[in-house]
Parts: structure tokens; sequence; C-alpha cells
């Protein structure tokens, strides 16, 4: 078997190329769903797993993840692994301590690839009913979480929790499901499953279910809002913003008001 | 700020026009504003090439206001970028 694990998230790949076995086992199983045979990755990974790895030194607070842009290369550092990746000639490498995993590394690493090819990974909800796509999106505590369960319940698609890629082409805009899980739906699922955009949503609490329209500029701000990993320096983020405005211009971006009841579903078929 | 300043984006500003606003992302800060109309014509006049008073002028000029109004309210706001780390201010045009 090669010692290459081929992903493809989106229409884009990346291979991993990793020896031990251990954690090659892991990353087939966690990312079944997303693994492809004889491709050609975009972008070559070499992955190294090193007793001991220590990077970003202990610290209170959310989970420490540095990201950023130095012309070509992508620099990812964490506590237990780090990275660099030359995203203009797709090749790179990431050290990890035996105790981590590729997935924080794999959630940058997409973010970047993503906008190079219109692409944003975005902190929403994705649902696919009726063979549409609806993506709601917001920070934690939005509502993601609840507007999966309840689109479960009923049957729908989900896609997931809490992160989706929504990719335009020629035609149309698709969002897509990835393999990264939010840390609240502990069974979501990781679907490789894709469909053209309905609506983009973005999620506010309300006493009662109402949509709002959104000024453009407000909903490129609260789009951009959603992108991880992508907006702490410029470079990425003058992307993430002119594909947002895109987004903006292709697809109905409107302010969901819901009270965490299914009740929402009405109002937004109501609105066609 | 002195008027015959040049402002001019800042290192760490992202920005986007949508519909006559501007989205200005600060990088550094991790935030994200949206410009009114007005705020937006002079962001987009503090390009490093007019000087705060060219900019009073325009101003004053495009949205029918007094010199007095505009330069109150020009410098008035030119100060709260350059706060916010959205502009510098440069001596020569750039």
């Amino acid at each position: 078997m090669s010692n290459v694990i081929e992903l493809e998230i989106a229409g884009i790949r990346a291979g991993l190329e990793i020896t031990d076995a251990a954690l090659s086992a892991q990353v087939r199983e966690r990312y079944a769903e997303f693994i492809v045979a004889n491709g050609r990755p975009h972008t070559h990974v070499r992955v190294a797993v090193i007793a001991g790895a220590r990077f970003v030194p202990p610290r209170s607070g959310p989970w420490a993840i540095e990201t950023y842009r130095d012309g070509n290369h992508l620099i990812y550092r964490s506590y237990y692994d780090a990275a660099w990746v030359n995203l203009e000639r797709g090749y790179g490498l990431l050290e990890l301590a035996p105790e981590s995993d590729v997935e924080n590394f794999l959630r940058v690493l997409y973010a970047q690839l993503g906008l190079r090819v219109g692409a944003l990974l975005l902190h929403a909800a994705g649902v696919v009913k009726d063979h549409a796509g609806y993506v709601f999106f917001g920070a934690s505590g939005s509502g993601k979480t609840t507007i999966a369960q309840f689109a479960r319940e009923l049957g729908y698609t989900v896609l997931s929790d809490d992160l989706v890629v929504v990719k335009k082409n020629d035609a149309s805009v698709r969002v897509f499901g990835v393999p990264f899980r939010g840390g609240e739906m502990t069974d979501a699922p990781r679907v490789n499953h894709s469909a053209r955009v309905a609506g983009l949503y973005a999620l506010a609490h309300a006493p009662r279910h109402r949509l709002a329209a959104l000024a453009p500029s407000d909903a490129v701000a609260r789009l951009a809002a959603c992108a991880p990993f992508v907006m702490a320096e410029s470079a990425s983020a003058r992307c993430v913003m002119t594909l947002c405005s895109d987004l903006v211009a292709r697809v109905p971006v409107r302010e969901l008001h819901f009270n965490r009841d299914a009740g929402f579903w009405r109002v937004i078929n109501e609105m066609g | 700020m002195k008027w015959a300043d040049y402002p001019a984006p800042h290192s760490q500003v992202a920005t986007q026009i949508v519909d006559d606003e501007a989205v200005i992302v600060l990088a550094d800060a991790g935030e994200i504003i949206v410009l009114d109309p007005v705020g937006t014509r002079v962001w987009e006049l503090s390009d490093g090439s007019h000087t705060v008073q060219q900019i009073v002028d325009v101003i004053g000029d495009e949205f029918e206001v007094t010199r007095d109004q505009a330069r109150a309210d020009v410098a008035e706001f030119l100060e709260t970028l350059a706060r916010e780390k959205i502009i510098v201010f440069e001596e020569s045009a750039t």
C-alpha cells in the first residue's frame, strides 16, 4: 500500500505522505469518505511523527492555532504540530507529536487551498433538502448545530454542523461537505456530498422566525467574519473579500432570525 | 494630522467596495467594519495620492456641505480611521 493518502475535499486534492503506521490507519479511517485513488494531488505534504515534538508553548484560552502566509508559504503552528507548505509549488512538511493528529492542519490547509480556486471554508451548517443546498453561517453559539439537528430529524441530508466549503464555478455556487466536525454534534456526519446553493443564511436568535434582507456590504462582512484561518493577514483577507463579494452577487444572502425550533423552514420555503 | 498630509491605507487592511459601501478587514484586530457611502468616498480618496485638504474639497463638492462642515467631519473621520489603524498619514504622495 502506498504511503500517500490522497484526500479530495470540494474537488481540491491533497496528498499526505505518512510512514507512521498508526497515524496512517487513523487518517484512512477518519477521512475514508474523502480518500481518492490514483489522483494527482494539488499539494503533497510529507508527514513526520516526532516523539516529544512541541511547538507553541502551552497557554490558557482557546486552542492555539497560529497560521499566516509568508509569500507563497503557508505557515502553521500549534502545540503538538507545525507545518509549512509552499502553496505555489504544492509541497510541504507537517511535523507532529504521536499524540496529535492532522485535523487542525488540514482545516488550515484547505482554507488556504480553497481561496486559490474560489472556494471558501465557512463556519456553517450545511443542509441538502430537495437537492438544494442551504448554508447557515455564524459564530459559535449562533445555532448551527441546532439547525443541523432539526434538519436531520426532518430527514434532510446534513453536510456538517460546523464547517462547509462554499465554492463558485462558472454556472453556480455549490456547498460541499467536509470531513471536519464541530465539538457539539459528536455524531455529526462526514458526508462527501455537494449541492447547488439555494441560499446563504446568517443566523440570529429571535423570538419568532423571519428572514431579513442584508445589504450586500453587510452580507460580505458577515460571510468574511465566518471564514476561519484566512483573515489574520491582509493578502488572504483580500482574497476572502473578493470571493465573498462574488458569492453575494450570485446567491441570495439573508439573515435568518429563528427561535430554536424547526419552524424556520417554513419561512425559508415561503421565500422560495 | 496636517491638512497637507496624504492619508493612505494601513498595511494590515483589506477592503472591498460592495454597492458603494466599503467593507474593511482589520487583519491584526480580526475586525470587519462597513462604511457608509460618505465614509466610503473618504476611504476611496485616502489612497496616498490626495491630501486631507483635497479630500475635504471633494467631499464638500460631492455631498453639498459647507467647507467648514466638511473640514470638521473629514478630520474627525480620518483621525478615527488612523486610531483604528485603518489608515496612516504620509508626508508625501505614495
